[in-house]
C-alpha cells in the first residue's frame, strides 16, 4: 500500500507517517522544508501545498517511481485566529490557498493515480471550529466548510472509480496548531465536548485506520469530529 | 509525431473499452466519434477518457499534459468531437511543452 501524507514534518502527519512506516506500507510525504524521517520506504517532497506548480512537479516524480498510490491524506493545513474585524485579505487569502486549494489541487491530481488502485482512499482533515462556530475563526472555519463540501461532493463524483472520500475533524491536539492559543480559550472548547480530553495523535489514526481498511468500501462522503462534537 | 499520439489514444479507447459497461463500448478507429450529438460517449466516460489519454500520454511520451483546458474551450471547433480532431489537439499540446 502506498500512502501520501502532506504536510508530515511534524505534528500529526509526522505521527501518521510513522504509523504507517510501522505497519510496512510504502509513505510518501510532503512540506515545505526537508524531513528528518529516515526509512528505506519513505521519501519525501519539497512542496508548498498552496502552489500547484509545486503539486505537479510531485505528481510527475510519483508517477515516474510509483505509477500509482492507494491513500491521499490531506493533512497540511494552517489556522489563522483573530477577529473578523482585524483579519487582513491577505491571511484569508493565504490560509484559503494552503487549506482548500492545496486540499483541492492534491485529491484531483493524485485521483488520478488512483485509478490503479483497487482501494483508493482521500482523507481530508476539517475541524470542530466549523460546526461549533467558534468567534475569531472564521477564516479557518470557512476553509474547512469548503473541504467538507468538497469532500462530500467528491465522494460522488469519485465513486465511480472505487475511490471513497471521508474527512475527519479532531478535537485540539496538542501541536504547533495551537500552541497561540491561550490555555483559558482551549479549556473552554473543551466544554462543548462530550468527552472532555484533549485530543491524541493515536485517535486520529484510529479513524484514519478504519477508513483505510478494505472494509470500509462502503463508506464514504462522511466526515468524523473526534470527542462526541457534532 | 501524429502517428504515435493516434496510436496512443486507440490504445486508450481499447483501455477505456476494458473498463466499461458493454452498452458504453467505443469503436476502435480513428473515425470514432466522441464527444458530440452522434457519438455514445456520455459526460462521465469522456472523464474517463480523458484521464486514461493524458496518462497514456505521460507513459509514452514523458510528457504531462492538461487536455481540459481553456485552450480546448477557445477553439472554434471542439477538439473533443472525434479522434482526428482530438489527435491534432494533443500533438498541439505536446509540441508545446517541448
Amino acid at each position: 500500500m502506498i500512502i501520501l501524507i502532506t504536510g508530515n514534518r511534524k505534528g500529526i502527519g509526522r505521527y501518521l507517517s510513522e504509523h504507517y512506516l510501522e505497519k510496512g506500507y510504502v509513505v510518501l510525504g510532503c512540506s515545505r522544508s526537508e524531513s528528518d524521517l529516515q526509512n528505506k520506504n519513505y521519501r519525501h517532497y519539497l512542496v508548498d501545498v498552496s502552489k500547484e506548480e509545486d503539486i505537479k512537479k510531485m505528481v510527475f516524480e510519483v508517477k515516474k517511481e510509483f505509477g500509482k498510490i492507494d491513500v491521499l491524506i490531506n493533512n497540511a493545513g494552517i489556522a489563522s485566529m483573530n477577529h473578523f474585524l482585524l483579519t487582513p485579505t491577505s491571511i484569508a487569502r493565504k490560509v484559503m490557498d494552503t487549506n482548500y486549494f492545496g486540499t483541492l489541487v492534491m485529491c484531483r491530481e493524485f485521483a488520478r493515480l488512483m485509478r490503479k488502485s483497487d482501494n483508493g482512499r482521500i482523507i481530508n482533515f476539517t475541524t470542530i471550529a466549523k460546526p461549533l462556530k467558534i468567534p475569531g475563526e472564521l477564516i479557518y472555519a470557512a476553509s474547512k466548510a469548503a473541504i467538507e463540501t468538497l469532500t462530500q461532493i467528491l465522494a460522488k463524483e469519485l465513486a465511480q472509480y472505487n475511490i471513497t472520500v471521508n474527512a475527519i475533524g479532531p478535537v485540539p491536539i496538542k501541536t504547533d496548531l495551537i500552541k497561540g492559543v491561550a490555555k483559558e480559550k482551549l479549556a473552554n472548547l473543551l466544554e462543548y465536548q462530550a468527552i472532555k480530553r484533549f485530543g491524541k495523535r493515536e485517535d486520529v489514526a484510529n479513524v484514519i485506520d478504519f477508513y483505510i481498511q478494505p472494509e470500509s468500501n462502503f463508506i464514504t462522503g462522511q466526515i468524523i469530529y473526534l470527542g462526541g462534537i457534532s | 509525431m501524429k502517428e504515435k499520439i493516434q496510436e496512443i489514444i486507440l490504445a486508450s479507447l481499447k483501455e477505456f473499452n476494458e473498463e466499461e459497461d458493454e452498452s458504453n463500448l467505443l469503436e476502435v478507429s480513428k473515425n470514432t466519434i466522441l464527444l458530440d450529438k452522434k457519438g455514445k460517449l456520455d459526460s462521465l466516460g469522456f472523464v474517463t477518457l480523458v484521464v486514461i489519454i493524458e496518462s497514456n500520454i505521460f507513459n509514452k511520451l514523458d510528457k504531462n499534459i492538461t487536455i481540459v483546458s481553456e485552450k480546448a474551450f477557445s477553439k472554434k471547433y471542439s477538439p473533443f468531437k472525434n479522434v482526428e480532431s482530438l489527435t491534432e489537439f494533443i500533438v498541439e499540446l505536446v509540441e508545446s511543452e517541448e
